[in-house]
Parts: structure tokens; sequence; C-alpha cells
């Protein structure tokens, strides 16, 4: 702690004989009659937070980051109801650093999750009923007269855009529930993974949990970005901006989000402080603690584009 | 062995290179999305130093109003904040700041010696309670609103990643009387409508005031008792000399980006054609740059100084043209419907905008130099003369109104087409021309 002191000390020792120097400047001050009077930027001014806001250093093993990982964490509203209520649900012998969740919890946002699919399946179902209804007014309208065929035909193709109209509508909701459910609760959106354990019928995906780091990954994106304010400049412009951040088993952040690369750009500069605000902000985040390690550390992409957000 | 925090950070960061190898991230990924609501920004009233208690509150609400303005900040109202800053070097309790929902925190300090006025300010996220800006202006106490621009002007460049624009002014003819004699004078303002007042005695009908680069000097025309003539005036001294002495009518100058020529429209000897010609400022010389039997006129430099748009009848209406500062390839960029007039080249050159006329009503509209892409911003019964901010991000013009008592108030749009704000001057207004950002 006494380097960063010393330096804040430095820092205002040299503002101060900056200001000695400059202050005392009379002419540009020039008064003529209505003022075109320059405005005169004595110092800047400075504070052993900027340091905070400069994440350009992308090696983690520096002495300054650790502290404002300390500072970090330590405002963000702390989870640790989450921890204790974990504890006293699960039953299972407690696991060394990641604490479970509330697996209770789990499994009613899992049940939910089923019915809603469950539903949704009814929703398709009954779509596939009304399809093959109409199949057969099909077939029996062939039989018909022309005439009748040509009236029964407009009917039938506005019947079908009510129930296509209804199917989407039905199944946007289900999938904005799901979305919603995933965002907010993160649980891994996996109706048929009642037991929490890995089941995957893929057999050929790669990695044994990509599925459930896609579930984890579209949680943890969709609630992010619940959380950014995209910047005026970066509406327009075309802006990637990734952020690698850490997380501890609690959804605390770890440390302070740092950009990767970097740009002098004002508009990637105001982009990656709004995206680690944003990270901040979201903190902390409810992620299954049984799959900590696909959560713990993440690269997030701010790439805004208004017209497709 | 007690490993310190940087051992600690070392092992992990080798054991985890070790132990997943190249996809070293458990979750990557994209966000194309997010808010685009105004940012809530707490500016707290700002701390005064014995004797400057009202510049204080004055000065932390110009720059509340500045950003809220803008259309992308919403200031909190200073009654719901919780924390009190006693002082300016106190860090803000964030906690205190998240729950009256603010994202980021402006503290300052105003303090005044003799008849200088110095303002101080600190900019905080309250997510990351990162420091994000700070600064310290002086100036004359009479400057303190300037003061008072320029600590927005820094926050809304952290926050938006903008060029600043509060700290300018703005040029316009203030217009009194009844609608038929109406007394037109030059006018000035600051960009936020305050510090009006006239710069000429309304003895001569002006139009088209422009500002210079330089932003001390203004060009317009002016309609005396036989002709129309093209000055140049000094806001600083007061003084005023006509450009050139021409036989012909003179009208529509605008300076060059570099300061020292002036291109305008000069009325063929007959009065039925009006070319454009160029004057340098220094050696006096006279420059013809169209030669075509129309009225060309309201000719404006793109900001390399490259090209020319300019407005022509030749082919039959109003139409936008741009062509070479040379004169050379004269080419109609405006292809949509109705007559285009009054281009206006923005300053980072991406845009120019213009006044449409279609179907009995006027609008203000950008489009790309070649004509593509065009907008139109805001519409109705009249709406003209379109003036950049010299960040390129909105458009001033003046909107009329119907009826005995109607008359030209001057407005101001985001680019974006959202943000309409009418300027608070005293009378009817017209014609503004924004400067650059001051120094």
């Amino acid at each position: 702690m006494k380097k960063p002191f010393a330096i804040s000390l430095g820092f205002h020792a040299a503002i101060l004989v900056a200001a000695l120097a400059v202050l005392p400047t009379p002419e540009a001050f020039k008064v003529p009659p209505p003022e075109a009077i320059q405005v005169d930027i004595s110092a800047m001014i400075s504070d052993k937070a900027q340091k905070t806001a400069q994440t350009t250093d992308p090696t983690p093993d520096t002495a300054t980051p650790a502290d404002k990982q300390t500072k970090v964490t330590k405002d963000v509203p702390p989870a640790p109801k989450v921890d204790e209520k974990v504890n006293d649900a699960a039953h299972e012998p407690a696991q060394p650093p990641p604490p479970k969740p509330d697996t209770k919890a789990l499994d009613k946002m899992l049940a939910d999750d089923a019915a809603k699919q469950k539903e949704l399946q009814q929703q398709a179902d009954e779509a596939a009923a009304i399809a093959d209804a109409q199949k057969q007014a099909e077939e029996k309208k062939k039989a018909e007269e022309k005439k009748k065929a040509e009236e029964l035909k407009k009917a039938e193709e506005k019947k079908k855009a009510d129930d296509k109209k209804k199917l989407a509508a039905a199944l946007a909701e289900a999938q904005a529930q799901l979305n919603k459910i995933a965002g907010e609760n993160t649980a891994p959106a996996k109706p048929n993974d009642k037991t929490g354990a890995p089941k995957h019928s893929d057999k050929n995906q790669q990695g044994s949990d990509s599925a459930d780091t896609a579930t984890l990954a579209a949680a943890l994106l969709s609630r992010v970005k619940e959380c950014f304010t995209i910047p005026p400049a970066a509406r327009e412009g075309n802006v990637s901006v990734p952020i690698h951040f850490m997380l501890n088993p609690d959804g605390t952040l770890s440390g302070q989000p740092e950009v990767q690369g970097g740009s002098e750009d004002p508009v990637f500069q105001t982009t990656a402080r709004a995206a680690i605000s944003a990270i901040a902000e979201c903190a902390p985040y409810q992620l299954p603690a049984d799959q900590y390690d696909q959560w713990k550390d993440n690269v997030i992409d701010f790439n805004p584009k208004l017209l497709s957000g | 062995m007690k490993m310190n925090r940087r051992q600690v950070l070392t092992y992990a960061t080798a054991a985890f290179a070790a132990g997943w190898g190249a996809p070293a991230f458990a979750v990557t990924g994209t966000i194309t999305g997010g808010k685009i609501d105004p940012l809530p920004i707490a500016v707290t009233p700002f701390i005064a130093a014995a004797g400057s208690e009202s510049d204080a509150a004055t000065i932390s609400g110009i720059v509340a109003g500045d950003l809220a303005r803008s259309g992308y900040f919403k200031p909190l109202p200073p009654e719901s904040f919780i924390e009190k800053i006693g002082a300016f070097d106190q860090q803000p309790n964030f906690a205190s700041w998240t729950q009256v929902k603010a994202q980021a925190v402006v503290v300052g300090q105003v303090s005044g010696s003799g008849d200088r006025m110095t303002v101080a300010f600190k900019l905080y996220d309250v997510n990351t309670q990162a420091f994000l800006a700070g600064s310290s202006f002086s100036a004359p106490a009479k400057l303190s609103r300037r003061l008072a621009h320029k600590v927005a002007d820094m926050i809304y460049n952290k926050i938006t990643g903008f060029a600043p624009y509060f700290d300018t002014r703005v040029v316009f003819v203030d217009e009194s009387g009844p609608k038929n004699a109406r007394v037109k004078k030059l006018a000035l303002m600051d960009q936020d409508g305050f510090n009006a007042r006239t710069l000429t005695n309304g003895k001569e009908i002006l139009l088209t005031p422009r500002f210079s680069p330089t932003s001390q000097e203004i060009t317009y025309a002016a309609i005396g008792t036989d002709a129309s003539r093209v000055f140049i005036y000094n806001i600083d001294t007061g003084q005023k000399e006509i450009v050139g002495d021409f036989p012909n009518m003179s009208f529509a100058p605008r300076f060059s980006p570099d300061g020292q020529k002036v291109i305008m429209s000069l009325e063929s000897d007959d009065g039925r054609n009006a070319n454009i010609f160029e004057m340098d400022l220094r050696s006096k010389q006279m420059r013809q740059v169209t030669d075509v039997p129309a009225i060309n006129t309201a000719p404006c430099y793109s900001p390399d100084g490259s090209r020319i748009a300019f407005e022509s009848d030749r082919g039959g209406t109003q139409q936008i043209y741009v062509m070479g500062a040379d004169g050379s390839n004269q080419n109609r960029v405006s292809f949509g419907n109705g007559r285009y007039s009054t281009p206006v080249w923005s300053p980072d050159g991406k845009y120019i905008a213009f006044t449409r006329q279609a179907s009995g009503g006027f609008g203000i509209g950008v489009m790309a130099p070649d004509g593509s892409g065009e907008r139109i911003l805001t519409e109705g019964f009249h709406n003209e003369g379109p003036t950049w901010s010299p960040n390129s991000r909105v458009i001033m013009f003046f909107r009329d109104t119907q009826g005995e008592n109607g008359g030209p108030q001057l407005w101001s749009v985001d680019i974006s087409g959202y943000n309409e704000q009418k300027m608070p001057t005293p009378g009817f207004s017209s014609d503004p021309a924004w400067s650059p950002l001051l120094k």
C-alpha cells in the first residue's frame, strides 16, 4: 500500500507545483470587450482511484489489480445468503470451494422449465393437429366446385396465417420465459436434465459440458446485457471491446474486469468504460455453483450494433 | 509458507495455463445490444469556498442543464440524494449512489479570489467506483457560465465518446417589430441560450451570419438601400468591414475552413443569374468558381477544403450540387422529392445538412456528401437554415410559425432526429450559426 500512496503523493505534489507555475500567468486572460477569454486549464485533477479506471494492463500478477479486487468485491452487494441457504438445502457433503446452489430452487426452476416445455410441446401438437386438419380440408376442397374452392382457399389462408401467428406468439412467449429464467436465475435451461447431472443425448458434442456451457454463457450474457448502456458514440460505429473478468464462487467479481487489447479511440474507450461498469453493476451473478469452473473466467466481446440489438 | 496476493495470482495463472491450455476462458460470447436510455447521473451540489455559495449552486445547475439538454443524460434530482458531499476530496459513498440509481457521480468545488473563479470537478463511475475524469478551470468570474460548460463538456466527452460542444456560442438574427417591418439585428448567445445580446443596431437588414473557424469573426450579408453587401464583423472589437466592393448584389457568404477566404454568391449584371466567387481576405483577389447561367448560391466548403456544396436551379428546380474546390465536377447530389437548399457540410465531413421544401412544408435533413442516406430530422410549416454543433452531433435551425403573431424561433435537434429543443431566446430569431468550440 505504500507504493500507491507514494505515487498519489507525488501526483498531488506535481499538481501543486504545476498550479504554482501556471496560475499566475496573467496574459492568458486579457479581457477585450465582449469576452473571447480563454479558460485556463490550471490543473488536471488526479486521483489515486484513477488507476482503477485504467485497466489496460492485462497481466493479473501485479499488486495494483489485487488492490482493485478487494475494492470492487468489497462494496458490491454481497450474496452470502446464497451460501447459507445452499449449505442448509444441500444434503450432499459440502464440496470444498464452490458452494452449492439452492437445489430446491433449481429443481423448481427445472420443473418450471419442464412444464413450460410441455406447454410448448402441447402448443406444437395443437399446431400440428391444425395443420393436419388444414391438409384434410385441402383435400376435401379439391373435390368441391371451383367457385367454392376459391372462397375456401381464402378462408383457409387467413386461418393458416392466424394459426401461424398464434403459434409464433406462443413460441416467443415460451422462449422469452425461458430466457428470463436463464437470465435471472441462470438455471441451466435444460428441461430433461432434472437431476442436474450432465446427461448428454447428443454424442457428437465435443466437450461433455459444451451444452451446459452454452446455456451458462447465454445466461451470463443476457444478464450483463441488461446492465449495459450502449454509449452514444458506439451506437453508430462498429466497435468491438473484449472484456475479461473473473468471478468468485459466490458470483461476485474477482478483481477488476479488464479490457483485452486496447485503443486510444474514444469510442473504444467509452465502450470499455460502459462495459466494465455493466459487468460490475450486474454482479453478483447467480450461476450454478457446481459448474463454477464453467463460469469463473470469462470474456465478453461488447460489440454494440443498435439495429440488431 | 504464506503467499502474498501476487504470488497467489502468479501461481493461479500458471496452474490455469497448464491445466486448461489453449481455450482459456469458460464463457466467451458477444453482446450486441443493450440499453440506450439517458444515463442517470448525480451532479452533486458543488462545494463552495467562502463567498462563492451562490455561484456554486449556479455552476452545478448549469452542468446538469447542459448534460440534460444533450439528451444522453438524466441528471437526478438533488433532493433524492442520500449522501451529502461535504469536501471535494471526499470519496463518494458509492453504495448510497447505487441506491439512488445513479450510474455516475459528479463532485465539484467552486472557489474564487478577487474577480477570478476556479471550478474543479471529479467524475466517478458508481458501479466500478472508478475515477473517470477530473479537472480544474479558472477564468474571470464573469465567465462563470463558461467554466460550467467546460466541466459539462469533459463529462459529456467521457461518457458519450463524442467530442464536446457545450462551451460554444451561436450568432443569429434577432428579429423584432411587426411582421411586415421587422428590425433585424446581429445577435450572439451561449449555446444554451444564455448571455444573449445584440451586436448591431438594426439599421440594415441582416442575412446569413456565419462564424469564422477562428471563432472571433462573423461574416454576413446585409441589404442596404441600394445593394446587398458582405461584411466581416469582429465580435471582440465590434468592428466591421466590407468584403470587397462589388457592383452587384453579393450574398450567402461563408468562410473557408482555414478562415483565410470568404466564398459567396454574386449576382450577374442583368440580375437574372448568380455565380459563386471566392475572395482571398489578404490579397483581396477574387476567383470565380462557377460559371453557369442559373442561380448558384449558398456555397459551403467541405471541412478539408477540397470540395464545395452549393445550391443551383440549373436543372429547373433548386437542388444541391457538389463540386471540387476549383469548380470541377459539378454534380447534383439531391434526388429526393422537392427542392433542396442551404447545404451545410458537417464539421466531421460525414454529412451535408439541408433544407428541403416538399408538399407544402419545409424540413431539415442530412445526407451523405454523395446524396445517399437522406434522412429528414424535422418537418413542418417552415424549418430552415441548419447549422452544425462543432462535434457534428446537433443541428440548430429556425422554425417559423404562421399567423399575424407568428415568427421564427431557434430550435435544435440531435442528428438522430430525437431530442428537439427550443432555444430560450428573448424574441423572434432566425439564421443561427454555431461557433467552433471556444478555447
